[in-house]
């Protein structure tokens, strides 16, 4: 049996909050609920991007990841004869 | 980071100048010991022959004899000075001892980084030791003095992609972001080299000295501190090598590997630092280098000549620690220097794949000791040492041969006893069989008489209890000493076929080390299925020839018919886990423990990181997705970016396994193109190849213990 839409919104809402860092609660759950059911009005096409433009606008900001290296500090290796 | 300071004069330790003229003597001694004892035991073996080197045959035995000879002859006396410097308490000349424990421990630190190079290795067993590393450090109190940095060359997506994930959850672990550093090369330009020489050009200024580790190094805290001191206090000290000691070994030959290097391996580094002195070699990780005058110094050029000889230098190490010396620098290897670590190939077969790529490379060096300009004496023999370790095989195979051929002419050739025109008097062939089993017996005693003094130097200082007491510890040198000796004919047949490969310059692949896994019984007589026919087919041609021959070559024979097995059964985890549960095999980390070793076994979510599905990973998950896309290229320029939405638009119809890793290692490096993706794989309809693989990953996430 395919598995229903709604169950798939609520799915994948929880999941990518989840992922994201936010604690699934009581509260995070109906808001789960409320956008799967505002989802499930909208035209059979647009429930997926609809659901996922909401889920986005619950979560924070991007936060910026600390620089991967240091500034850089260049000086040159010598190569000299073998 | 701050800018080096050098150390006030005052701080510095005098340098005493004795152990040059020390380093002559011992290897001086050392020299007349093994040629002595060299030439001794060839003239012995041309006794024994038939016709005591009367002919090409003989006389070609007795020079393959020699070398051979000579070769262990080496090992021998550097075990016997090792066991009698520790019976002395270690070697007054070595460098931890030039000054007092107190005198270290008041010399300040300077900024030290801390690189592990990795190229395709399992990246949360390696991160993991990293993370034991950096906690070692904070225990001694002097993590503010290091920096970390993780230097990647690996290429396949899925690794570095998980490589860049694990080294996140590192660092926000430790809470360390401005520590622990992470930089990847695309272009694997002079392999690891090359990495480390690209992070030097980098970042080689901000700091004094830099410790190199392996992928799966560990080096504890005080002994990292400890090192970077005697840097301090002796200016003219370019690299202290550490003596890694094996460590975490699961399989019956990783246990047996490791119990026998922590063992015998005090003994025989005891030696060699002894000999060696300031002119030791670098092994390539474990160790501390000025980063000054190795830059000045080490950069390595590409080999002008021809075949193996032409090419990025591929075992640098040895060549560093010869341009280091070259340049006035001294290199020591400091066998007191504890708490250092690294993990044995899990199987004989890994072992194998490992000795493949170090042949080709030692064997290189043979141009490096015969060109290099100004190199010291001592660099040249451990260029000579390097290439010996792999030309042996092919040595004692010819002495099988020629041995072979020795009988075969005596047996079936009928025997001239006037071989000279004129001769008066015939030429018997002699035959001692009596000298031939005192000549065994004295290769024997050469070979394990160091083995049983180490196991001396173990029952007088008491620590017969970290070996599993005086019974297990005993059965274990039986069992180690049986294994050996099958492993040594295996090993020498596959060096022979890896001299020449190099020599004959056949590319070989250049991967990181499997740490995991047995090997099957099909991988094991696929490989071995060879060496063992041809060992069949010599022990029935010596039982033809002669029952007494056939004999002889069953030490060697036997261990090569029976090499698949041989393979198989030591490559069994259960087995070792087996050994280790009743103490047969044990080692001093596990009798007493270790923090250093605990916190590397401990569950950690490094380890959870899956690098088999890491690119799907960096386009599903949002976290992931949000760091690998700022870890990643910022937006190119129009054209290439407009082929990258076609991949990316195949990537999403087709899913990630319908593209080449050339095509996922340009879409996991463009920051664009992995948030696009990720958009529109939350977009995916259920029944589309991202909508299952979102479905499953969400399934395993809802299920306790399941990796992606």
């Amino acid at each position: 049996m395919p598995q229903p839409i709604s169950e798939l919104l609520l799915q994948r809402i929880l999941a990518y909050w989840a992922w994201s860092g936010v604690v699934i609660d009581a509260a995070t759950e109906e808001k789960a609920l409320a956008i799967t059911a505002r989802a499930l009005h909208q035209p059979e096409q647009q429930r997926l991007s609809f659901s996922l433009q909401a889920l986005l606008e619950e979560l924070p900001g991007q936060t910026p990841v600390a620089a991967a290296s240091p500034p850089l500090s260049r000086s040159s290796m010598h190569y000299g004869d073998y | 980071m701050n800018n080096p300071e050098p150390l006030p004069a005052e701080l510095l330790t005098q340098q005493r100048p004795r152990w040059r003229l020390a380093a002559t003597v011992r290897r001086g001694l050392l020299s007349l010991a093994v040629l002595l004892q060299t030439l001794t035991a060839t003239y012995f073996i041309l006794s024994i022959l038939p016709y005591h080197g009367g002919n090409l045959i003989e006389v070609c035995i007795a020079a393959v004899f020699a070398l051979l000879f000579a070769w262990i002859s080496v090992g021998f006396w550097i075990g016997l000075t090792g066991f009698f410097l520790r019976r002395i308490g270690g070697d007054p000349l070595s460098l931890l001892r030039q000054q007092d424990e107190a005198t270290l421990e008041a010399t300040p630190l300077a900024r030290t980084a801390v690189v592990m190079p990795i190229y395709h290795e399992p990246v949360g067993r390696s991160l993991q030791g990293l993370k034991s590393v950096v906690l070692s450090l904070q225990r001694s109190g002097k993590l503010e003095n290091f920096d970390f940095f993780i230097l990647s060359d690996s290429r396949d997506p899925d690794v570095w992609l998980a490589e860049q994930a694990a080294w996140d959850k590192l660092r926000n672990e430790l809470g360390m972001q401005d520590r622990i550093f992470y930089r990847r090369r695309p272009i694997n330009l002079n392999y690891k080299s090359g990495n480390v020489a690209d992070f030097l050009r980098r970042w080689g200024s901000a700091y004094e000295y830099m410790v190199v580790l392996d992928a799966d190094s560990l080096m504890g805290g005080d002994n990292l501190v400890r090192m970077v001191q005697l840097m301090q206090r002796h200016p003219q000290v370019g690299i202290l090598q550490s003596s890694p000691s094996l460590i975490n070994g699961r399989s019956l030959f990783a246990r047996l590997q490791q119990f026998s290097n922590q063992l015998y391996g005090p003994l025989f580094t005891t030696g060699l630092a002894a000999i060696q002195l300031g002119h030791a070699a670098f092994w390539g990780h474990n160790a501390i280098l000025r980063i000054q005058p190795f830059m000045q110094h080490c950069g390595l050029r590409k080999l002008p000549g021809w075949g193996l000889f032409k090419g990025p230098v591929l075992s640098h190490d040895f060549a560093e620690a010869a341009y280091m010396g070259r340049a006035g620098q001294e290199v020591w290897l400091e066998p007191e220097l504890n708490q250092s670590y690294e993990e044995s190939p899990p199987t004989l077969s890994d072992e194998l794949t490992r000795d493949r790529r170090w042949a080709k490379g030692n064997l290189q060096h043979i141009w490096l000791m015969l060109f290099s300009r100004r190199l010291r004496l001592a660099h040249r023999m451990a260029f000579m040492n390097g290439i010996m370790g792999y030309v042996a095989s092919p040595l004692w195979f010819s002495f099988l041969v020629l041995t072979t051929i020795e009988v075969a002419r005596l047996v079936l050739w009928p025997i001239n006893y006037f071989p000279e025109q004129n001769q008066l008097f015939p030429l018997w062939p002699e035959w001692h069989p009596q000298r031939a089993i005192w000549m065994v017996s004295i290769t024997l005693t050469l070979l394990f008489l160091p083995k049983f003094l180490a196991v001396t130097d173990v029952l007088l200082r008491g620590r017969r209890q970290q070996f599993g007491g005086g019974f297990k510890l005993f059965f274990s040198v039986f069992l180690e000493i049986v294994i050996s000796a099958l492993l040594a004919p295996i090993r020498m047949l596959s060096h022979c076929r890896y001299v020449m490969e190099a020599l004959f310059n056949v590319n070989l692949r250049w991967a990181g080390q499997n740490r995991s896994g047995e090997t099957s019984w099909l991988a094991a007589v696929l490989n071995q299925g060879i060496g063992s026919l041809l060992a069949l087919a010599w022990a029935g041609f010596a039982w033809w020839l002669d029952p007494m021959f056939f004999l002889w070559s069953l030490p060697v024979a036997l261990p090569l018919i029976l090499a698949a097995p041989i393979f198989v059964l030591l490559s069994k985890v259960g087995w070792g886990e087996a050994l280790l549960r009743n103490r047969w095999l044990q080692i001093p980390e596990e009798a007493q423990g270790s923090q250093l070793v605990d916190d590397l076994n401990k569950p950690s979510k490094l380890l959870e990181v899956d690098q088999h599905a890491a690119f799907n990973e960096a386009i599903v998950h949002p976290y992931t997705n949000q760091l690998q896309s700022q870890l990643a290229h910022a937006p190119r320029a129009k054209r290439q970016q407009s082929e990258l939405q076609l991949l990316a638009q195949r990537c999403l119809q087709e899913g990630p396994d319908a593209l080449s890793r050339a095509e996922r290692n340009l879409l996991a490096s463009d920051a664009t193109a992995l948030r696009w993706l990720h958009s529109q794989v939350w977009l995916a309809a259920p029944e589309s190849i991202w909508g299952r693989l979102l479905k499953r990953r969400i399934r395993i996430a809802n299920t306790p213990n399941q990796t992606v």
